[in-house]
C-alpha cells in the first residue's frame, strides 16, 4: 500500500465543497465543524492559514 | 522517524506461534523474551499476559494487545504479498506492528513518553482475563487498542455486550393437565418480549444505537419431580441503551428467572480527542481520507474503558471480515502502511514534558 494521491480538495479558509468563506484563529489540527453555507463536515487540516478538507467518513461495522 | 526495512520477520514469527485463549503461555514467553533481545523492558505476569516497555517518560501510552486467537489453526504461508495464519488479523498484525513502529522511533520522538506494550491473555473469551488484571495495575494516558481497522481507518466505538440467562423450572405435571403450559413456552414469551421492545427501540435508530439480540443456546430438560427450560440471550447495546429498560422487557414474564451473566457497557470517541486527531493527521499525511468506524462487535477497549478515562481509540491493519475465518490472511503493504501510521501516531502525541514547556 503506497500514500494515495489526496482525495477531496483543500480549501484554505473557506468549504472546499461551497467555497464559503471560514474564519478560525483557535482551531487546531484535527477538529471537525460544519460549514454554515452547505451543512458540510469539515476538518481542520492545517492551520496559519486554516485548511479545511472533507471530515472523516464514519461507517457502521458488523464485526469485531 | 527511522527508515524501515520492510521484513515480515517479526509478525510471521508471531503467527506461527499458535495461541489459542487458555494456551498462551508458550507465546507469551517467548514473546517476553524477543522482546527483551530488542531492547524491550519485558515479562509475564501474573495471569500471564506479556507486558513490555519502552522508554522512561512520564506520558504512559498503552498499547493494548491481545496474544490469544481463537481455536482453528490456518496453515502460515505466504502467497505473493498475502501472509495466511491464524490471528493474522486477529490480532497480532496490530501486535507485531506496535513493537515494530516503537522501535522506529527517534530518540526525540520518543522524548517524555514511555511505551506500554500489553499482550493480554483470553481476549476471544467471555471473560477477559487479561485486560480486567492490567486495567488494575496501570494508568496510562493514552491507549491504543490493537484490533483490525484497516491502515486508513481508526475504529471510534464498539457496542456493549449484555448477556443473560433464562430460566423457568415447574413441578413436573401431565402435559394433557387443564392450562398446562411447558415451561419452555414461558422462556420463548420473554424472548418476544425482549424481542418487541429491541424492535421497538431500533426503529430509525443507526446501526451502533440499535439493541441486537440473539437467542444463542435453548434447552429443555426434565427429571422424575421437575421440569425446566434454559436459555442464553446476548444482546449488543449502544451508548445510549437502557439496561434496566431492557431487563423489564423481560420482567413482564414474571415466572422466567433472569440472570444477568456480564455487562460491559458499550465505548466510543466523538473523533476529536488528541489520539483521534493525531490518527486523523496521520492517515492524511499518507495522502488518505481516514474512516472512523463504529463497530458492533466488542473489544478490551470495552474492558478498560471504565478504569481509563483517557483517549482511547482501536487501530490495526487488516480487513476484519477475516476475523475468525480459516481465510485469515493479512496483505502485507497494508501492515507495512500501518507500521507507517503508528510511528508517525506516536510521535505526534504530545507528553507532558512537551506540554510543561509550552
Amino acid at each position: 500500500m503506497q500514500p494515495q494521491a489526496q482525495s477531496g480538495t483543500v480549501g484554505i479558509n473557506q468549504c472546499p465543497l461551497c467555497i464559503m468563506e471560514i474564519k478560525g484563529d483557535d482551531r487546531v489540527e484535527g477538529e471537525v465543524l460544519t460549514c454554515d453555507g452547505c451543512s458540510a463536515e469539515l476538518e481542520v487540516v492545517g492551520v496559519s492559514p486554516l485548511r479545511l478538507a472533507e471530515a472523516p467518513e464514519v461507517e457502521e461495522d458488523w464485526g469485531e | 522517524m527511522r527508515p524501515r526495512e520492510r521484513t515480515i520477520e517479526l509478525l510471521r514469527w508471531m503467527v506461527e506461534q499458535y495461541s489459542p485463549s487458555h494456551h498462551e503461555q508458550t507465546f507469551s514467553r517467548a514473546l517476553a523474551e524477543r522482546l527483551e533481545r530488542r531492547g524491550w523492558r519485558a515479562r509475564v505476569d501474573e495471569v500471564g499476559n506479556a507486558i513490555a516497555s519502552f522508554g522512561e517518560g512520564e506520558t504512559c501510552i498503552a498499547l493494548l494487545g491481545h496474544i490469544d486467537t481463537v481455536p482453528g489453526e490456518v496453515p502460515v504461508r505466504l502467497e505473493g504479498q498475502r501472509l495466511f495464519g491464524r490471528g493474522a488479523v486477529d490480532a497480532k498484525g496490530a501486535l507485531a506492528a506496535f513493537i515494530e513502529a516503537v522501535e522506529l522511533l527517534e530518540e526525540h520522538e520518543r522524548a517524555g513518553k514511555q511505551f506500554l506494550l500489553l499482550g493480554c491473555v483470553e481476549e476471544e473469551v467471555a471473560l477477559t482475563r487479561g485486560a480486567l488484571h492490567v486495567r488494575e495495575h496501570y494508568q496510562p494516558d493514552f491507549v491504543i487498542n490493537g484490533e483490525p481497522s484497516g491502515a486508513h481507518a481508526v475504529t471510534i466505538g464498539y457496542k456493549g455486550l449484555l448477556r443473560i440467562e433464562l430460566e423457568k423450572r415447574s413441578s413436573r405435571r401431565h402435559t394433557a393437565s387443564r392450562d398446562y403450559r411447558a415451561p419452555a413456552e414461558h422462556v420463548i414469551e420473554a424472548w418476544n418480549a425482549l424481542r418487541g421492545y429491541c424492535d421497538e427501540w431500533n426503529r430509525e435508530r443507526p446501526l451502533f444505537e440499535q439493541n441486537l439480540p440473539s437467542l444463542t443456546h435453548f434447552d429443555t430438560r426434565s427429571s422424575d419431580a421437575e421440569e425446566w427450560a434454559t436459555a442464553s440471550v446476548n444482546v449488543r447495546t449502544g451508548p445510549s441503551s437502557d439496561g434496566a429498560r431492557l431487563l423489564s422487557a423481560l420482567a413482564s414474564v414474571p415466572e422466567v428467572e433472569v440472570r444477568v451473566l456480564s455487562r460491559k457497557e458499550a465505548v466510543s470517541t466523538n473523533g476529536s480527542d488528541s489520539l483521534s486527531r493525531a490518527f486523523k493527521q496521520a492517515i492524511r499525511e499518507r495522502g488518505a481520507r481516514p474512516t472512523l468506524r463504529k463497530k458492533t462487535g466488542t473489544s478490551d477497549w470495552n474492558t478498560v474503558a471504565s478504569a481509563w478515562p483517557v483517549p482511547i481509540v482501536a487501530y490495526g491493519p487488516g480487513d476484519s471480515a477475516l476475523d475468525h475465518t480459516p481465510d485469515e490472511h493479512i496483505e502485507l503493504p497494508e501492515y507495512e502502511e500501518a507500521v507507517t501510521v503508528l510511528a508517525r501516531v506516536l510521535s505526534l502525541l504530545p507528553s507532558r514534558q512537551a506540554h510543561s514547556q509550552t
